[in-house]
């Protein structure tokens, strides 16, 4: 809501201004021209309208320098002595008044009407100066800059007017498990006590006496994990403060498979939690930790199972990848990466096998899963061809191997295959399942050996696995 | 205006009104009643004029005043403008005559009761004249000296004159002899109120009578004359006070303690209870019974100086039983035992009752609290409150403005007061009593932090049993909704309300109690880990409690599981709910969480139930994520923006949206402008009254650069929901819009501005505008509407002048502007004329 408006009899200064400018040399003009111009810098201050109110400023500083060149008119007519000093006063006034308004558009006809000043010479050009300058139109402020609601919210108090201390700042400069650093998702063991290392770096300590405490905030209920909480006491000298301190990290939960990590976040405050706090904290403070338990099978193969998760945690730094997803992929290799060991540990496709029979041993497999039962699909269209086995439109390539000397690098040439199902179908990863049916020279390798996660061209992320078959009976490696 | 007791005086004064109105306008047929603010319910209801009212009339020079009996006003009016008034257009009698008649006959009688009285002045002082020069002819020079300071006295009854006398009794008591001593004695005796100060003073210093001297200070004390001077003598001579002259002085030692406080000075008045303490310390009995007499009165003036000065008397003992049970008796009934006829005058008796009591609880909390229960169990519904409004008062104590305590030593007190408040919260259906209780655990002073720390098992007890009560209503209230009356159903919705907020402040001491103590923290989330099947309510209000807990790390990874659980659980209200705790949590708190919370309330964002996606983006609006999570922020916004646009009728919820869409863009400090073009063309479509609401926010000066814009702008401009209040606002956008917008508008801003001259700041801006962009002839084209439009009447002929005025500024910059020098100048002719014009006015007017 408006307040105020300037009073219109305030505008007597401006016309009367412009009247002396445009009248000049009329003898009839006797008034204070400097008079003149404090009143317009008094109207200025009192515009709410900025554009307004730097015209009138500016117009009231040119009215000051046309004085001097007026006296400067005068005194050469009347052959008064020193009549010069008016003129250099002139200009050089003109000189500081550029640079304050020069810049100024609002104001860029004042600007051109007085640029003469700088070439003057003459006496016979103060008249056509003074009457342009006259003749420049100004914009007009009708609303009057609203008075401070209240005296006192003019006057800084005296806790404003202390410097503000430097930024407080926490940075996180070290933060080890067991002496490593820790990693993107570090993994612990469950129940296991592990050494936890953290170094931080303090700007400043603040005024109050308080210490500085790193706490773990996690969603995860109090029940599963205990984190050690670091205090410090204010150090001796002189700031930056560099402090570090070991503590005891214990997982006593294990997660399952399709869980997501841990978070547990360090988070810096100074105590009591009414003194002053830090502006910044810094650094890595975040600990994702997978808390799996190999203890406990999945696959039924130790060894497949360290490769489950690493495949499960490369998975998981897919952009965009959903949970669901993520899930499904796992269910299925639980059960081919117990096919994988079982196929050695049995030696289940033994001779030459066609990708028929193949598809037939893998689906069988598959569906007794409980978890994936009717859910698999068998040659589903995609992308114009037809996948072998499919589940929640993740594609399952069965292929079957039969040339010697046979390595994993040489399935990646069904990469393109499987991850053209998987885009089909939307997917953001693929399985390819390789039956080596070659000639065995020696015994059968660890089957763990044999699993890879490989980015196809488009992005799609394909895990191959190797099932060794064709295998020599232990007995015939011997001869 | 609440009570019954205003609604029957705004009745009377409006019907007095009605009739002064009718006079008025039989008076004259110019004159008009102009209402000074909003109609009010009762206003509106009897259709009698209520509230501020003032007379204008077109021919009148000078402006009325707005009174609420409207009779001031009109009688006011009439002396300044109706007298000497050549052009009154008479219709009817009666007419303002007949209250101009009556005013001047009270007049008449005041002035001549004044003279009678002046009369009878003189006669006196001429006797006392008299007396003093019959004691000239008997005394020494020096005691003559002194009577001639005492005629000066008389006659000038000036302080000087007074302090000299004073003085002379302080540096030369001597030269008060017997007999002027008698005299001063005999000023006293007779009341002579001119001398009665300037005599006990001197007496006070010479006389050596002191059974007389007390006699004369408690007979001034009774007449209420002299007091400071006579309580100062009371404190010399208590020995010689008279038991029988006790009570009389009381009532006026009572104020001389505890002044009552100016109406308009915030200040507590000087308090002075020496004298008061010391008469009742050795009158008790007199004291007791004239307390419990002023108590007991009808005069709400009485009750209040009673109430006022009992914890002066009794600073560190309770109350006299029978005071306390007057105390109790009035705040129970103070509607029918107090003769008032406004309830603002009955508020104040209730609040200096409060006082009184709060200090007997301080001093004594069991006897008092006994018998304040006992006083409850019959009480009306009101009684029942205000007693409850004591406790409350106590718990709020420790941040009273007038009392503040830092240090509190003896918890007792509050601890039964909070103990009461509790038991009363669960069980109570009175709803005023809800009120107080809502008002005491709202402000409950950070002194007291650790009582509810102490306390915490009752506080979460107590709102686990309100949201029991509060179960109950709501099953009631569904059985009843199909035969109660709008207005029942409107008091049902109320309780309920107040029942809701009730729970949420129980729960939310709680929660502020127990983030000052780790045990009672470590109860508080012991309580929530319990999860004893509470009501979906319970839940929500549990999670919206939790952010003043979440204080210090430990706090916050204490309750995070929970409010985590929340964001992700089934109940839609209890993750409504997260949702607002996360908003008021703080961006710094929010940010320091873990990257799961974060993820969990984008979940929130993304949810397609309205109130989960609303809450979260509400919720936005006072938190920030951290930066990381921006660009996705920016994507579900975007969503909801496309929804909300396609999918109509929400505009208030489509400009939140878009303000937290623009801060995310801003933020990201994206270069593409397609956005905001977008935006403009969708604020185009929004309710003008929804966007006016935001005109005050950052949205619409974000867009200013915008290009289509301005069309926007004269869309407000042109609404008729745009009040003077959001003029700062449209006046902002003017004068940053692009100057190819400005002359885009220009000509519909004439137009606009040519209808509209009354709206001063607005075509304000718009000439000033023009002008800054050299649209000068536009710009005096205004400035001549808004002249023209101005009718030529009395009361307006100064203004149209200063329009005038106006529009020669303009008019002269525009004909510079197009180089008509010689014009510019006789208009400048035209100023000097008007300016002699409106001196002219100024000292005819």
């Amino acid at each position: 809501m408006r307040q105020g408006f300037v009073p219109s009899e305030a505008f007597a200064a401006r016309l009367s201004a412009a009247e002396v400018l445009l009248t000049f040399p009329s003898p009839s003009q006797e008034c204070d021209w400097n008079e003149l111009a404090s009143e317009l810098d008094s109207l200025s201050l009192s515009f709410d309208n900025p554009a307004s109110a730097t015209s009138y400023s500016a117009f009231a500083g040119l009215m000051r320098i046309l004085s001097s060149l007026a006296q400067w008119y005068y005194t050469v007519l009347n052959a008064r002595p020193d009549a010069e000093r008016f003129l250099k006063s002139a200009k050089s006034r003109h000189k500081l008044w550029l640079q304050e308004y020069e810049k100024n558009l609002t104001i860029s006809r004042l600007l051109e009407a007085a640029k003469p000043i700088e070439v003057l010479a003459e006496i016979s050009d103060v008249v056509r100066l003074l009457n342009a300058i006259g003749s420049v139109p100004l914009p007009i402020g009708l609303l009057a800059r609203a008075a401070p609601f209240h005296p006192m919210q003019m006057k800084a108090t005296a806790h404003e007017m202390q410097v503000p201390p430097p930024d407080l700042t926490v940075a996180f400069l070290k933060f080890q498990v067991d002496s490593i650093e820790a990693k993107n998702v570090h993994r612990l063991t469950p129940g296991e006590v592990h050494d936890l290392e953290i170094e931080v770096r303090v700007s400043r300590w603040p005024n109050t006496q308080s210490e500085l405490e790193l706490t773990p905030v996690s969603v995860e209920p109090a029940s599963s994990y205990e984190f050690p909480t670091f205090r410090f006491v204010r150090p001796e000298g002189e700031p930056p403060y560099s402090l570090s301190q070991r503590g005891r990290a214990f997982l006593k939960a294990s997660q399952g498979l399709n869980a997501r990590p841990f978070e547990f976040k360090y988070m810096a405050e100074f105590l009591p939690a009414k003194s002053e706090q830090p502006v910044a904290i810094v650094g890595h403070r975040t600990l994702l930790i997978d808390g799996t338990s190999t203890a406990t099978p999945i696959s039924g193969y130790v060894e497949m199972d360290r490769q489950l998760i690493y495949v499960r945690e490369s998975l998981r730094q897919l952009p965009g990848i959903s949970q669901l997803e993520l899930q499904n992929i796992l269910t299925l290799l639980t059960t081919i990466f117990n096919l994988a060991g079982s196929a050695v540990q049995d030696a289940l496709f033994p001779g030459i096998r066609s990708e028929s029979q193949f598809q037939e041993d893998v689906r069988r497999v598959l569906r007794s899963n409980p978890a994936i039962g009717a859910e698999l699909d068998e040659h589903a269209n995609a992308a114009g061809g037809i996948t072998d086995l499919s589940f929640h439109g993740i594609p399952i390539e069965l292929k079957v191997e039969n040339s010697r000397l046979f390595e994993l690098s040489t399935g990646i040439r069904y990469v393109a295959q499987a991850a053209s199902y998987a885009v089909a179908k939307g997917r953001k990863c693929a399985v390819l399942c390789i039956l080596d049916c070659s000639e065995k020279a020696g015994a059968p390798r660890n089957p763990s050996e044999l699993v890879q996660l490989v980015i196809a061209e488009n992005g799609v992320r394909v895990c191959i696995i190797v099932i060794q078959g064709n295998l020599r009976k232990p007995s015939a490696l011997s001869r | 205006m609440d009570g019954d007791r205003d609604f029957q005086r705004a009745l009377e004064d409006g019907r007095k009104n009605q009739e002064v109105k009718t006079l008025l306008q039989n008076w004259c047929g110019h004159a008009r009643i102009e209402k000074f603010g909003g109609v009010g319910l009762i206003e509106a209801q009897t259709g009698f004029p209520i509230g501020h009212h003032s007379v204008a009339c077109d021919h009148a020079p000078m402006a009325g005043s707005a009174t609420w009996l409207l009779e001031d006003a009109a009688l006011d009016f009439y002396d300044r403008n109706c007298k000497a008034c050549k052009v009154r257009l008479p219709l009817r009698l009666p007419n303002l005559l007949k209250l101009v008649d009556r005013r001047d006959r009270d007049a008449a009688k005041a002035a001549a009761e004044l003279e009678r009285e002046k009369e009878q002045q003189r006669q006196a002082f001429e006797i006392r004249q008299k007396t003093r020069q019959a004691l000239r002819s008997e005394s020494s020079p020096s005691e003559i000296a002194l009577l001639d300071d005492l005629q000066q006295l008389d006659v000038t009854r000036s302080e000087i004159h007074a302090a000299k006398i004073i003085e002379t009794a302080r540096l030369a008591p001597e030269a008060f002899g017997t007999k002027i001593i008698e005299y001063l004695y005999s000023l006293v005796e007779a009341d002579e109120r001119w001398a009665k100060e300037v005599s006990l003073a001197c007496l006070q210093i010479v006389s050596t009578d002191h059974a007389r001297l007390a006699a004369c200070a408690m007979s001034c004390l009774a007449n209420y004359s002299a007091v400071p001077v006579a309580a100062n003598i009371l404190l010399d001579q208590i020995d010689e006070v008279v038991a029988t002259s006790v009570e009389a002085s009381i009532k006026c030692l009572c104020l001389f303690a505890a002044p009552p406080r100016d109406t308009f000075r915030y200040s507590e008045p000087e308090r002075h209870p020496a004298a008061l303490q010391l008469l009742a310390t050795r009158f008790p009995a007199q004291a007791e019974k004239t307390l419990d007499k002023l108590l007991i009165s009808n005069a709400a003036e009485e009750v209040q100086i009673a109430a006022r000065v009992l914890p002066l008397v009794y600073p560190v003992r309770i109350y006299p039983i029978s005071i306390l049970r007057s105390l109790a008796t009035k705040i129970t009934r103070v509607d029918s035992l107090v003769d008032s006829d406004r309830d603002s005058e009955i508020r104040d008796v209730v609040h200096e009752l409060e006082a009184c009591l709060v200090h007997a609880m301080l001093v004594d909390h069991k006897q008092t609290d006994e018998m304040l229960i006992q006083y409850f169990q019959g009480a009306s519904t009101a009684g029942e409150a205000r007693i409850v409004g004591v406790y409350s008062s106590l718990l709020r104590l420790p941040n009273s403005r007038s009392k503040e305590i830092t240090q509190i030593t003896n918890y007792a007190p509050y601890k039964t007061a909070l103990h009461r408040i509790l038991v009363l919260a669960s069980n109570t259906k009175n709803i005023e009593v809800i009120h107080e209780i809502l008002e005491a655990l709202r402000h409950v002073p950070e002194q007291l932090t650790s009582l509810g720390a102490n306390e915490i098992d009752f506080l979460l007890g107590t709102a686990a049993l309100i949201d029991q009560s509060l179960t109950a209503f709501t099953e009631s209230r569904r059985a009843a909704e199909n035969t109660e009356t709008f207005y029942a159903h409107l008091e049902r919705e109320n309780h309920r309300d107040s029942l809701l907020n009730l729970r949420a402040a129980t729960l939310k001491f709680a929660s502020h109690a127990a983030s000052s103590d780790p045990q009672a923290a470590a109860k508080f989330t012991a309580f929530l880990s319990s999860n004893d099947r509470w009501s979906e309510g319970f839940h929500c209000a549990l999670v919206q409690a939790l952010p003043p807990l979440m204080t210090t790390g430990a706090l916050t990874n204490a309750v995070l599981p929970f409010l985590y659980r929340a964001m992700i659980g089934e109940s839609v209200f209890v993750r409504m709910a997260a949702a607002r705790a996360i908003g008021e949590m703080g961006t710094c708190r929010v940010r320091e969480l873990p990257s799961l919370v974060h993820d969990a309330f984008l979940l929130l964002l993304a949810d397609p139930i309205i109130g989960l996606h609303q809450s979260a983006t509400r919720a936005l609006e006072r938190v920030s994520l951290p930066p990381e999570y921006d660009k996705r922020v920016y994507r579900l916004l975007e969503g909801l923006f496309v929804a909300y646009y396609q999918d109509r009728g929400q505009d208030e919820f489509l400009v939140t949206c878009i303000e937290r869409l623009l801060h995310q863009h801003e933020k990201q400090d994206l270069k593409d402008s397609k956005l905001k073009r977008i935006v403009v063309a969708v604020l185009m479509k929004v309710d003008d009254g929804t966007l006016l609401n935001h005109s005050g926010s950052w949205l619409l000066r974000e867009l200013v650069d915008v290009e289509g814009f301005y069309d926007l702008v004269m869309r407000l401009i042109r609404s008729s929901k745009r009040s003077e209040y959001k003029d700062d606002e449209m006046i902002f956008l003017l004068r940053h819009l692009p100057k190819e917008s400005m002359l885009e508008i220009q000509a519909e801003l004439v137009a606009w501005c040519k209808d509209h001259t009354t709206d001063r700041s607005i075509v304000a801006a718009v000439i000033e505008t023009l002008t800054t962009l050299g649209s000068w002839n536009m710009a005096a084209k205004i400035a001549g509407y808004v002249h023209t439009a101005t009718p030529e009447t009395t009361q307006m002929r100064v203004r149209k002048m200063h329009l005038k005025m106006a529009f020669l500024a303009a008019e002269f910059e525009s004909l510079l502007a197009n180089g008509h020098t010689d014009e510019a100048l006789t208009c400048m002719t035209d100023w000097r004329n008007l300016i002699k014009e409106l001196n002219l006015e100024r000292t005819n007017g």
